[in-house]
C-alpha cells in the first residue's frame, strides 16, 4: 500500500497489500528458530479480511508450518481497534496451545503505531522483549535475546518484538508457494470458535478523518559568508530541536 | 464578529459537560527526563479547557532497552538518581503545569512487567480521566500493556491532541505512513483514554518557578516475580545505529572530496545520528552498499537529514522525500539538492562541516 496526496484529498492506494515488512522480520526471526530446533513449529496467524490469506500463504511460502486466520464478518463492521486485536489474538494463540514464543512485527509500516505488542503480551500474560534483534539461546524454560544496547533474558512463554532492519528475510521457496495455494493448510476461525462475543470488541477508538500536514517551503538559502550562513543553520536548527 | 468571539474566549468558550463518570483529571507519567515537562505542558492546556487538575506520576526507573542517545546527548543512566534529583523533578513538573506530583519512591528498574503491576493498582484507584506520556521509553514499553490493563482507548505518537467539547473525549492527530499524512482519532465515551506525544515538535514549557503545587511520596508495594532479565550491556556502539532508525542522517557526494567525507563520522556522532553517501560517494568508493542513500540504496526518513556536496539527482530525491527536514551545502548554487532542502547554504561543504563541528 502507498499513500499519497492530492490538492484537495488524500487517497490511500489499496490495490495491492504486501506482508507488513517488519511481521517478515519477526517471520524469519522464527524460521531460524525452527532450523535449530527440529522439534520447533512455526505457525503464521493472522487476523483480518479474507484477503490476509494471501499473506498467510506467503508465509507458508516462506517456510511456516501452518497458518491461521482469524476472520469474521463482524469484526469489519466493528472497526475493532487495538484493544480487540490484542483480544482475539490472545484467545487464538490459547485456542493453538502449547505455544511457546509469539513474534510481533515491532511496528507497522502503515499507522506506525506500535501499540498492539504491548496489549497482546498484556492480554496473555506474558512477559516481552521490545526491540529483539537476534535470539541467541533458548531453553525449555526461557529465551535469550539480543537487542539494540542490551542483551536479555525472559521466561517462556514470552512475546518478542522484532523491528524491521533485524534481519534479511529468506526467499520464498517457488514450490512450496505453490503447494500453500493448492492445499488447504489455512485454518479459519471466526468469533465464535474463540468463544467470544462482539460486544467484547466494542472499538474504544476510531480514526473519523485525515488531514494535510503542513507545507513545506523549500528551497531557503542562507547568505552572507559561510560563518554566517553556519551560525545562522545552528541556530535555526537548535530552535527547531533538530540538534 | 471578531469581538464576539474574544467575548465567548473571555467567558470561558463554549461550556464543556459536566463529568458524569468518576473519573477525574489528567495524569502524566514521565520517568523524569525533559519530555515529560513537555507533556505536562499540553496537559495544562486540556486541563484548562476541562477545568481539571494535572498529576504528575514520576516513576523512578529507566528503560529496559538500556541507555540510548535520541538527540545525541549522552545521558548517564544506570545510576539511578538519588532523592535530590528525584526532588527537583518534581519542582520542575510543577514549575511547568503540575498541580500534583506523585513520586512512587521504589526504584523499579527497567522491569516493564514489575513496574505495570506495582503502579496499575495505584491508577485503577486514582481513576484518571486521561493519561499522557511521552512517545519514550515509558510510552512504547509501558503503555500499551497498561492501556489493556485499564481497559483504556489509547493513541500513541501523538501530534496533537485536544479535547471534543461535546462529550470530553480526547481528539488525538497521528501521522501515518512516516507522516505523509496525519489521521484524526476518536475516542469512545469511556474512560481513561490514554495517548502518547511525539515531543520534539512541541515548543519548550515556561517554568513558572512561583507556582505552587503538592508533592506526594508513595511507596507502592512492589510487585514480585521479575520474569524478565538484562544480562549484559554492550558497550556502545554495540550495534551501529541502523540507517532506518537515525534521528539524523548526514550524508556526503561527490563535491565533498574525500578528505571531507571523513569528518562526516565525527559530525554524525556529534549529532546523535549516522552517516551515509549519495551514489557518487558509492561510485567513488568512499562507502558500502548498505550506506547508500539513493531509491535503490537505503530510503530514510529521519528527522533531520543533512547532505553536503551532494548534487541531488531524482533518485536521491526519491531515497530522502521521507526526512522532516532537509539542510543542502553544495558549491554550486544551481544543484538540484537546494530545490530539496529546506535550508540551504551555497559554499565549500568540507568548510561547512569544520564550521559545523567547532560551532556545535
Amino acid at each position: 500500500m502507498t499513500g499519497y496526496h492530492s490538492a484537495e484529498r488524500i487517497f490511500v492506494n489499496r490495490e495491492e497489500y504486501i506482508i507488513n515488512p517488519a511481521d517478515l522480520n519477526a517471520l524469519e526471526m522464527a524460521l531460524r528458530v525452527k532450523d535449530e530446533n527440529d522439534d520447533a513449529q512455526v505457525i503464521a496467524l493472522g487476523l483480518g479480511p479474507a484477503r490476509v490469506d494471501n499473506a498467510l500463504r506467503e508465509a507458508l511460502g516462506r517456510g511456516a508450518d501452518r497458518g491461521m486466520l482469524i476472520s469474521d464478518s463482524a469484526l469489519a463492521d466493528l472497526k475493532t481497534d487495538a484493544a480487540g486485536a490484542a483480544r482475539l489474538l490472545a484467545a487464538a494463540v490459547h485456542e493453538i496451545g502449547d505455544v511457546n514464543l509469539v513474534l510481533c512485527g515491532a511496528v507497522a509500516l502503515d499507522s506506525g503505531a506500535g501499540e498492539l505488542p504491548g496489549r497482546l503480551a498484556h492480554a496473555l500474560g506474558w512477559p516481552m522483549l521490545s526491540e529483539v534483534y537476534a535470539i541467541e539461546e533458548i531453553t525449555d524454560t526461557s529465551v535469550h535475546c539480543a537487542q539494540q544496547i542490551v542483551s536479555s533474558e525472559a521466561d517462556l512463554p514470552a512475546l518478542l518484538t522484532v523491528p524491521r532492519d533485524a534481519n534479511q528475510p529468506r526467499h520464498i521457496y517457488g514450490a512450496r508457494v505453490v503447494n500453500a495455494y493448492r492445499g488447504g493448510e489455512i485454518a479459519a476461525w471466526n468469533l465464535d470458535d474463540l468463544g467470544i462475543s462482539p460486544d467484547d470488541l466494542e472499538p474504544l477508538t476510531r480514526v473519523s478523518g485525515r488531514r494535510f500536514p503542513p507545507e513545506r517551503t523549500l528551497g531557503t538559502r542562507l547568505e552572507g559568508s559561510l560563518d554566517e550562513a553556519v551560525e545562522s543553520l545552528v541556530t535555526q536548527l537548535r530552535a527547531r530541536e533538530l540538534i | 464578529m471578531e469581538d464576539f468571539e474574544y467575548l465567548q474566549a473571555l467567558m470561558g468558550g463554549e461550556e464543556l459537560p459536566e463529568i458524569t463518570t468518576e473519573y477525574r483529571d489528567i495524569w502524566v507519567l514521565t520517568d523524569g527526563a525533559a519530555e515529560g515537562l513537555k507533556v505536562v505542558d499540553q496537559a495544562r492546556t486540556l486541563a484548562e479547557t476541562l477545568g481539571a487538575r494535572v498529576q504528575a506520576l514520576l516513576i523512578p526507573a529507566s528503560s529496559p532497552l538500556g541507555a540510548k542517545s535520541p538527540a545525541g546527548a549522552a545521558s548517564p543512566k544506570g545510576a539511578r538518581s538519588p532523592s535530590g534529583e528525584e526532588e527537583q523533578q518534581a519542582a520542575d513538573l510543577i514549575a511547568a503545569g503540575a498541580d500534583r506530583v506523585h513520586v512512587a519512591s521504589k526504584d523499579l528498574t527497567g522491569d516493564v512487567d514489575v513496574t505495570l503491576a506495582t503502579l496499575a493498582p495505584f491508577l485503577e484507584e486514582a481513576k484518571p480521566e486521561f493519561i499522557l506520556s511521552a512517545d519514550d521509553w515509558l510510552g512504547r514499553e509501558l503503555v500499551p500493556r497498561l492501556a489493556q490493563r485499564l481497559e483504556a482507548g489509547l493513541a500513541t505518537r501523538c501530534l496533537e491532541v485536544s479535547i471534543n467539547a461535546s462529550d470530553r473525549t480526547l481528539i488525538a492527530v497521528r501521522p501515518v505512513y512516516q507522516g505523509e499524512y496525519y489521521e484524526v482519532v476518536n475516542f469512545a465515551p469511556h474512560w481513561p483514554q490514554m495517548a502518547t506525544l511525539i515531543t520534539p515538535p512541541l515548543s519548550e514549557p515556561y517554568l513558572d518557578r512561583y507556582r505552587s503545587g503538592e508533592i506526594e511520596r508513595f511507596t507502592p508495594e512492589l510487585s514480585t516475580g521479575s520474569r524478565v532479565r538484562v544480562l549484559a550491556e554492550a558497550e556502545p556502539p554495540g550495534r551501529p545505529l541502523p540507517l532506518g532508525k537515525a534521528p539524523v542522517v548526514v550524508s556526503g557526494g561527490a563535491a565533498l572530496g574525500e578528505a571531507g567525507f571523513g569528518k562526516l563520522a565525527e559530525l554524525a556522532g556529534r549529532l546523535g545520528g549516522t552517516y551515509a553517501g549519495a551514489r557518487e560517494a558509492f561510485e567513488l568508493g568512499w562507502i558500502e552498499k548498505d550506506q547508500l542513500v539513493d531509491v535503490t540504496g537505503h530510503q530514510i526518513a529521519p528527522q533531520l537529514y543533512m547532505a553536503f556536496g551532494v548534487a541531488g539527482d531524482m533518485l536521491h530525491a526519491a531515497g530522502t522525500k521521507g526526512a522532516r527536514f532537509v539542510v543542502a551545502v553544495h558549491p554550486d548554487p544551481d544543484a538540484p539538492i537546494f530545490a530539496q532542502a529546506d535550508l540551504g547554504i551555497v559554499g565549500d561543504p568540507s568548510e561547512a562541516i569544520d564550521r559545523l563541528l567547532a560551532a556545535l
